[in-house]
């Protein structure tokens, strides 16, 4: 370590007195660009179901993309369905609230950009499952066009004591 | 192919940056105006911090960073914005040390309060603005354009003219004490942080809790991992380089979500994903290690981080997610991957000054803006 600080100055020094050798590094060092249109749209999906329900099996892979198929179809029909749907994640797990244990079924999913506004309108207007009694929704929890940007939550879980 | 239009996707934006990491730097003059410095240093209020390094850097720096870097502090205290223009607590925060301070709310419906370097920033409704009496100015809010809805008022408290019994500065405590007078959760940080005395702090008066940042250690093993070597160079397309960027940034996410997608292991069927690591062909298998803090986080500890990576000679990544950010196009945070020979410089006639410069290390920074989390 104090090699290299005993060296830094000799080096400034040194292109004090020849400044054009700074100048061909320069051009090339930065490049900067603007992503605006990315291939996909990311949404953080939570399966909402009765509270009364039973308990039912932890959410699947499979089971989460049943029920996104169903959801699209239900809005978008045929065509809905031919929205291609990549599962990134499934999240199950208890949160332990005040209100005690809850089940938690949470999915990450990635579609087409162009298609992301009608898959939120399918999953929101949506209410399935199977039987009378045992009725879900999706909702969303997060949609955004990187997935960077989304994976850390908001932060306002700091500000709950 | 359907009919919906998504106005908050079109707002959505990445800026990416490559570029060259000084051979050496003075802690004490870090580049500001440089990526991927700039980035780090204007994002005041970050709430989580993450680092991915392969497994065997970590066990050879582990040392050094446990040494040198202190856990990030912070705390969560209920209090009134008046509170903060009591003598002792400004005095001693504002006046002559630094703080960090953020309210809880979310920008563009409720009143914010951020503090930052002396200068408090509340954002506001129209109606309540024009109860305080304060002078602001509108901005943006995401609603109808023209319409002036929302409000931000900027007072620099560390100004000569910003002392009790002056004019001005009653004006904020007249309208602290009876518009903006609602206690509020806030976090808070201090950036001057003296060791010893902390029962004395005026801090101490507010009750504070104490956040735990201590770090998150989690190891994930067997991930596929892209080759970074000569991710960009000078003769792809523009198009390329965002491509090649994304995609790396999209595996990066992947690793810091824990997907199964990105271990070495996976065989999920292409009905439920398609996801595939970039440059599948050429990469390899990895142990790595992911480090987290959660807390107030301020860009100075941001800083001290990355300065304590740099060193080690592989690859890293740093990623962080911003506090408080604006309600139209705020920014959500920023991803650093620095790594050596990232960037391949393809010159038409290749020499010996080339050759010597191939050891250099890059790094690639991508900051978003305007992605919707409605979530908690």
């Amino acid at each position: 370590m104090a090699d290299v600080q005993h060296k830094d100055p000799v080096e400034d020094a040194a292109s004090s007195t020849a400044p054009k050798r700074k100048a061909p590094d320069s051009p090339s060092s930065t490049i900067n660009f603007t992503s605006r249109n990315p291939p996909w749209t990311y949404l953080k999906l939570q399966l909402v179901s009765q509270p009364d329900a039973t308990p039912s099996q932890p959410l699947d892979a499979l089971s989460a993309r049943t029920y996104l198929s169903s959801a699209l179809s239900q809005f978008l029909g045929l065509t809905g369905t031919a929205i291609p749907i990549d599962i990134l994640k499934v999240e199950t797990g208890s949160l332990s609230t005040t209100k005690g244990a809850s089940k938690h079924d949470g999915v990450w999913v990635r579609v087409p950009r162009d298609d992301g506004a009608a898959v939120v309108a399918a999953l929101s207007s949506w209410i399935g499952g199977s039987g009378s009694g045992a009725s879900a929704a999706w909702r969303v929890c997060a949609k955004g066009n990187y997935l960077g940007a989304l994976v850390s939550g908001s932060g306002s879980d700091l500000f709950v004591p | 192919m359907f009919d919906f239009t998504d106005e908050a996707s079109g707002h959505e934006k990445c800026f990416m940056t490559i570029a060259q990491l000084p051979g050496f730097i003075d802690p004490k003059q870090v580049p500001s105006k440089k990526s991927p410095f700039s980035a780090i240093l204007n994002q005041p209020f970050a709430h989580t911090a993450e680092v991915i390094l392969p497994e065997n850097v970590y066990t050879s720096i582990q040392a050094s960073l446990d040494d040198e870097l202190n856990k990030p502090q912070s705390a969560r205290v209920f209090m009134c914005p008046s509170d903060l223009l009591e003598h002792e607590f400004f005095n001693a925060y504002i006046k002559s040390g630094n703080i960090l301070m953020i309210s809880e709310g979310r920008a563009g419906s409720d009143n914010v309060f951020t503090l930052h370097d002396g200068i408090l920033k509340i954002e506001l409704g129209r109606e309540i603005f024009e109860r305080t009496g304060l002078t602001g100015k509108p901005i943006r809010s995401g609603g109808r354009k023209h319409q002036k809805d929302r409000f931000l008022i900027e007072l620099n408290l560390r100004l000569p003219s910003m002392l009790h019994g002056k004019k001005g500065f009653d004006r904020i405590v007249w309208a602290f004490k009876n518009v903006l007078n609602q206690s509020l959760a806030w976090l808070f940080c201090d950036l001057e942080l003296t060791i010893g005395n902390q029962a004395t702090k005026p801090i101490t008066k507010h009750c504070p809790q104490m956040i735990d940042s201590d770090v998150l250690k989690s190891k994930l093993d067997r991930i596929h991992t892209p080759p970074l070597h000569g991710l960009v160079s000078n003769d792809m397309s523009e198009e390329d380089m965002q491509e090649s960027c994304g995609s790396l940034s999209e595996w990066i996410a992947m690793v810091q979500l824990g997907s199964p997608r990105v271990s070495a292991d996976d065989d999920v069927d292409p009905y439920l994903s398609r996801y595939r690591v970039p440059g599948a062909d050429a990469a390899s298998t990895m142990d790595l290690i992911s480090l987290k803090w959660h807390g107030l986080i301020s860009a100075k500890w941001i800083m001290q981080l990355f300065l304590c990576l740099l060193p080690s000679s592989a690859w890293f990544v740093l990623s962080t997610s911003a506090l408080g950010k604006q309600a139209v196009e705020g920014r959500d945070g920023f991803t650093i991957a620095a790594a050596p020979n990232i960037y391949s410089s393809v010159a038409s006639r290749a020499n010996d000054r080339e050759a010597s410069e191939s050891n250099n290390r890059y790094a690639i920074c991508w900051e978003f803006v305007g992605a919707t989390a409605i979530e908690k």
